[in-house]
């Protein structure tokens, strides 16, 4: 009898595992999930322990919900919908879409004794870079982060955000429109 | 917090029981209570605009307009603002739960309005035409919503019924008789040929008196346009008891 291991499993057989053999899989899910929903939560716009704790919870939400996920779709998709859900709420009752600020994050996230400016100086200053995708209005943050930084595919993008694909392609042009021009008013 | 810390926690909590999976039937009936309620505003919303559109066609609020500045207040008084306004909401609580379907993210929300509206608005302009609220206004439960007045103290509707020498009887479709006075500064816009059984609105004012058989309505304007269209071989019973037949004996 061929053992499959619990890592080699596609995310979607084991939800599926979850439900009906052993619950206790789920922390399967935390390793899979934990840092990559803490990572597209910060650059959202939020500092480290708040995506920490919007990640425990969404991660808490997404196992009570579990009964409810459609497997014709990606789980991907469907924990990053919960994730990116439970930041936007955090953010719209703390109005802290206007007061993030990606440098600020940029700064609580490195450890302390590291030189930033050394760190990125070999070929783009990643702090310029974060300030001006900072300046980006969030609707063209979000695509921008889950296209390029998250290599999520439109369709992907679609579920998360729950907007049409077109929606997800025009969003994209504009927010490279719009990077392309702050870049340029910056020089 | 690592992702250890965090795995245990959870998975810690899942052991204790303390952490639990919603049920398959929570869903279930979650779904259920949402395509009912989505039903219910959609039904909710096409009787409202049913109700819009035999308000309009009944009382024909426009043709009030052509009667000059005394037609402005009829107007405001006869167009279903009450009901545009229910109608306005049902639509939007409609939006909102169509929103909460899975298919709907796929689509502009200003498509899914569009359609929703289209919906409402055309199931209630069949309704109306297939003659329905001539049989609603019939039934015991619903004539309260039907229980809407032909006259006000400055307008009415119904149909001529007697030539007098200056003016006419009007009956207004609940069957009220009522004596007209058209004075020669009245606006008739669509002249002063009063034919038996024609339809018109009627602007002015009630003279009211101690005597019941010296009240009379005197016109400032009298129309015969479109609109005021109520099926009166349906109105029967309360619509045709005449009551106020001794008004003009």
């Amino acid at each position: 009898m061929i053992m499959v291991q619990v890592s080699d499993l596609s995310d979607e057989t084991l939800v599926e595992k979850i439900i009906n053999d052993d619950q206790e899989l789920f922390g399967e899910v935390v390793k899979r999930y934990q840092d990559k929903l803490e990572r597209y939560i910060s650059r959202l716009g939020s500092s480290k322990e708040q995506s920490q704790d919007i990640v425990q919870d969404s991660l808490i939400k997404t196992f009570k919900n579990l009964k409810s996920f459609n497997p014709k779709y990606k789980f991907s998709s469907w924990i990053y919908r919960i994730a990116h859900n439970e930041a936007i709420n955090l953010f719209k009752k703390e109005s802290k879409y206007q007061k993030f600020s990606f440098s600020d994050w940029l700064g609580e996230v490195l450890p302390s004794n590291v030189n930033v400016e050394e760190e990125v100086s070999d070929k783009i200053d990643l702090e310029q870079l974060k300030k001006k995708i900072d300046k980006l209005d969030l609707k063209y943050k979000d695509v921008l982060i889950l296209y390029y930084l998250e290599e999520k595919k439109y369709k992907e993008i679609s579920r998360i955000l729950k907007i049409p694909t077109s929606t997800v392609g025009i969003r994209l042009k504009r927010a490279k429109k719009q990077f392309k021009e702050i870049c340029q008013a910056n020089m | 917090m690592s992702s250890k810390y965090v795995k245990e926690k959870i998975t810690s909590q899942i052991r204790d029981g303390k952490l639990k999976m919603r049920p398959k039937w929570y869903f279930w009936l979650g779904s259920a209570l949402l395509f009912q309620g989505t039903l219910a505003v959609l039904l909710i919303g096409s009787y409202v605009s049913n109700l819009c559109f035999y308000a309009l066609r009944v009382h024909g609020p426009f043709g009030y307009l052509s009667l000059g500045r005394a037609g402005f207040s009829p107007f405001v008084a006869t167009f279903p603002w009450k009901l545009l306004l229910i109608a306005g909401v049902s639509l939007l609580i409609g939006l909102k739960l169509l929103q909460k379907y899975e298919f709907s993210y796929t689509r502009h929300s200003i498509y899914i309005l569009f359609a929703l509206m289209a919906t409402i608005l055309l199931s209630g302009l069949l309704t109306d035409m297939a003659g329905f609220n001539e049989k609603f206004r019939l039934h015991r439960y619903l004539q309260p919503v039907y229980s809407e007045t032909y006259m006000g103290h400055d307008w009415m509707i119904g149909e001529i019924r007697q030539k007098t020498e200056d003016g006419f009887i009007l009956e207004t479709p609940r069957g009220d008789l009522i004596r007209v006075k058209v004075g020669d500064e009245a606006i008739t816009p669509f002249g002063r040929n009063y034919d038996l059984d024609k339809r018109v609105r009627v602007i002015g004012e009630m003279h009211d008196s101690a005597s019941r058989s010296a009240i009379f309505f005197e016109a400032k304007g009298v129309g015969m346009d479109k609109g005021m269209r109520w099926q009166k071989s349906q109105v029967k019973g309360v619509m045709h008891s005449r009551r106020g037949l001794d008004l003009v004996k």
